[in-house]
């Protein structure tokens, strides 16, 4: 190694390094990332002139559809030479790439499919037809094709589903775990069962629930200057800042809130971060930021944010709990009552299905699922309709919102027995 | 992070820019992006009209990066358009239109702003030991000295030079290297996941990454000093 700094050449390396990343982004090898190099790029003629590739083209003609669904049309123009018509209306509506490739690998099972199975040809269609390109996808890794709205005419035996019982035995929290750890026999988040192994909470994603901010004498003046009311802006990792008002008022609003973030445990690790904003001006009044490694203790008890202001005055604590994401969806549809129909279908021990509205348009509009849980009950749920001839998949319910409309009264006795368990 | 509907309430506003002519410019429709809570249809169609503006320049671009390193970073270069303009939608609060200019630097400024999202995707890929979300790199994007001109210094044209004579590993070794360089790591201190993975692809030891760059960088002074007495050294 030639790591000594009395090396001469190496005392300069920081300087010669920063003209290469120069020379490189001339010649071409870097992405430009300031105007001048992007001129430079442009005189160059580096725009690609020919066909897009599928899977830009993709990208936008999964936004045709829904452009013509909507019936909108841009209204701005875009630069003559930068864009072909064709682009202009694909790319009315980008999909995320995690949702382009799922409707790839989608499309790729139907390929198979219908190559194998001239009888299906009817079935095909009609999957086709409910995984309509430009819907929100809010699946996991795992999700699956979800069944058509089931052939009415044909009677079908009841598929039975059964509550998972989801408490490993090297559980370390809640009431149902046979030995908590000290303190952590009850948890203030609700939880009944908490493992104990980090694999095990670090493979699933949970969603953020926040509490209000118990506002310090600080946090209250800093509240006043502010209009009498404040924000709370949190995000985990890269995520988007995710606001809701720091104080909510009991008889309008509930005092938890779940924020529209699903977080890994990576994304804990690179930053739990708290902003408390004025809602004017958005300036930031007040912050806490700290890695978090998920554990049982986490899970069982929550996270107390404690931000401060640039002054290093306290301002308040704010209770935060990560909570279960996963359901298992059994159909989605544009009509509540074919759901209805299809729930018919099945027989729940100890579980209760809901119809949740979803931002998503046409046949994804409506969904019938099961949950939240975690992902190891889903994916087990999941397990119990695939193998006795349904289709189901686990989605983390990114696009379901308001509250959902639970299908059944649940039976007693099956709720008495869960109880009892 | 999983794309969440965690729509950006209508902070950090972007300066209101009037649409000239009937033509929104790149910063209004950004705007737009911003306020997606606010008017969703308008949100993406706004989505819709970058993408259209944007998308040849970035896919022409991306193609003209090195494929080893898009290998390496297991995407392909649609994969990484998409990505980026993806980001972009999710950040496009971070863009800074900058001042009054006009459409024509608006959008080479876009590009600039789409070209730093698509470099740190690529850093944070690089960077990622296994499949996991977290994008520090992207997480610190910002339009700082996104106007800086590019050093019109007669070595420039000696390095690019310099860096054809190269073998093909060192040159790898700097283009990865230069990377991070530009996206944050003034020092040149690699990852060590990235060290690692250019270890691992050239049938190395992370510390032979680290000889191969300073014998490279040597090689480079030497080529530059040859040139004359002042080329040598670097500033």
């Amino acid at each position: 190694m030639t790591g000594s700094t009395k090396d001469p050449d190496l005392r300069q390396e920081p300087a010669l390094g920063a003209l290469v990343a120069d020379a490189l982004a001339e010649d071409g090898q870097l992405i430009p990332t300031t105007e001048s190099e992007v001129a430079r790029a442009e005189a160059a003629g580096v725009a690609f002139e020919g066909a897009l590739p599928e899977g830009l083209r993709e990208f936008g003609a999964a936004s045709r559809a829904s452009a013509d669904v909507e019936g909108r049309a841009s209204s701005a123009q875009a630069p003559s030479g930068e864009s072909s018509p064709d682009d202009e209306v694909a790319s009315r509506r980008v999909v995320p790439l995690e949702q382009t490739r799922a409707a790839h690998r989608g499309r790729l099972w139907l390929s198979h499919l219908a190559a194998g199975v001239v009888g299906a040809a009817a079935a095909t269609t009609l999957w086709l037809w409910r995984t309509e390109p430009g819907v929100p996808s809010t699946g996991t890794a795992a999700q699956e094709p979800v069944d058509g709205a089931g052939d009415a005419t044909r009677p079908e035996p009841k598929i039975s589903l059964a509550r998972v019982a989801d408490c490993p035995k090297d559980c370390c929290a809640g009431r149902q775990c046979a030995s908590p750890r000290e303190t952590l026999e009850v948890c203030s988040s609700g939880r009944a069962c908490v493992a104990c192994s980090f694999e095990t909470l670090a493979a699933s994603r949970y969603r953020i629930r926040v509490g209000p901010l118990a506002a310090t004498p600080a946090g209250d003046r800093a509240r006043e200057r502010a209009g009498g009311s404040l924000d709370m802006c949190i995000r985990v990792g890269s995520s988007d800042f995710a606001c809701v008002p720091s104080h909510r008022n009991r008889d309008r609003h509930e005092q938890w809130a779940d924020l529209g973030l699903v977080a890994t445990a990576e994304d804990l690790l690179a930053g739990f971060e708290l902003e408390l904003v004025s809602p004017g001006d958005r300036t930031v009044l007040g912050k806490w930021r700290q890695p978090v490694r998920i554990n049982s203790k986490l899970l069982c008890k929550g996270l107390a944010l404690k931000p401060v202001s640039e002054a290093g005055e306290a301002l308040g604590r704010v209770s935060v709990f990560l909570v279960d994401t996963y359901y298992v969806e059994l159909m989605r549809s544009d009509r509540v009552p074919a759901l209805l129909e299809h729930e018919k279908r099945f027989e729940f021990s100890g579980l209760s299905p809901a119809i949740f509205e979803t931002t998503g348009r046409g046949t994804a509009r409506f969904a019938l699922g099961l949950g939240p849980m975690s992902q190891a009950a889903a994916e087990s749920l999941r397990w119990q309709v695939l193998s006795k001839g349904g289709e189901a998949r686990v989605v983390i319910g990114a696009d379901y919102v308001g509250e959902p409309r639970h299908v059944n009264q649940p039976n007693p006795a099956v709720e008495r027995k869960a109880i009892d368990e | 992070m999983n794309a969440a509907p965690a729509l950006p309430l209508p902070m950090r506003d972007s300066p209101s820019l009037m649409p000239r002519q009937g033509r929104l410019s790149d910063a209004e429709l950004l705007a737009r992006v911003v306020r997606a809570e606010l008017d969703p249809g308008a949100a993406h169609r706004a989505q819709g009209e970058l993408y259209a503006r944007h998308v040849r320049y970035l896919y022409g671009v991306v193609l003209r990066q090195s494929q080893q390193l898009l290998r390496a970073a297991g995407m392909s270069a649609e994969d990484l358009v998409q990505e980026t303009f993806q980001r972009a939608f999710e950040r496009a609060h971070t863009f800074d239109p900058g001042g009054d200019f006009s459409d024509e630097r608006l959008g080479r400024r876009t590009r600039a702003w789409l070209g730093r999202i698509a470099e740190r995707l690529l850093a944070d890929a690089l960077a990622r030991s296994r499949e996991v979300p977290a994008t520090p790199y992207l997480e610190r994007l910002t339009c700082e000295s996104i106007d800086e001109p590019v050093p019109a210094s007669p070595q420039l044209a000696l390095v690019i030079a310099g860096l054809r004579q190269l073998s093909e590993r060192e040159q790898d070794v700097l283009r990865v290297t230069a990377l991070y360089h530009r996206v944050g790591e003034p020092h040149q201190r690699l990852p060590n996941a990235v060290s690692e993975q250019l270890a691992a692809r050239w049938d190395t030891t992370s510390e032979n990454v680290r000889a191969i760059r300073s014998r490279a960088l040597k090689k480079l002074r030497a080529i530059l000093t040859a040139q004359g007495p002042n080329l040598g050294e670097a500033t």
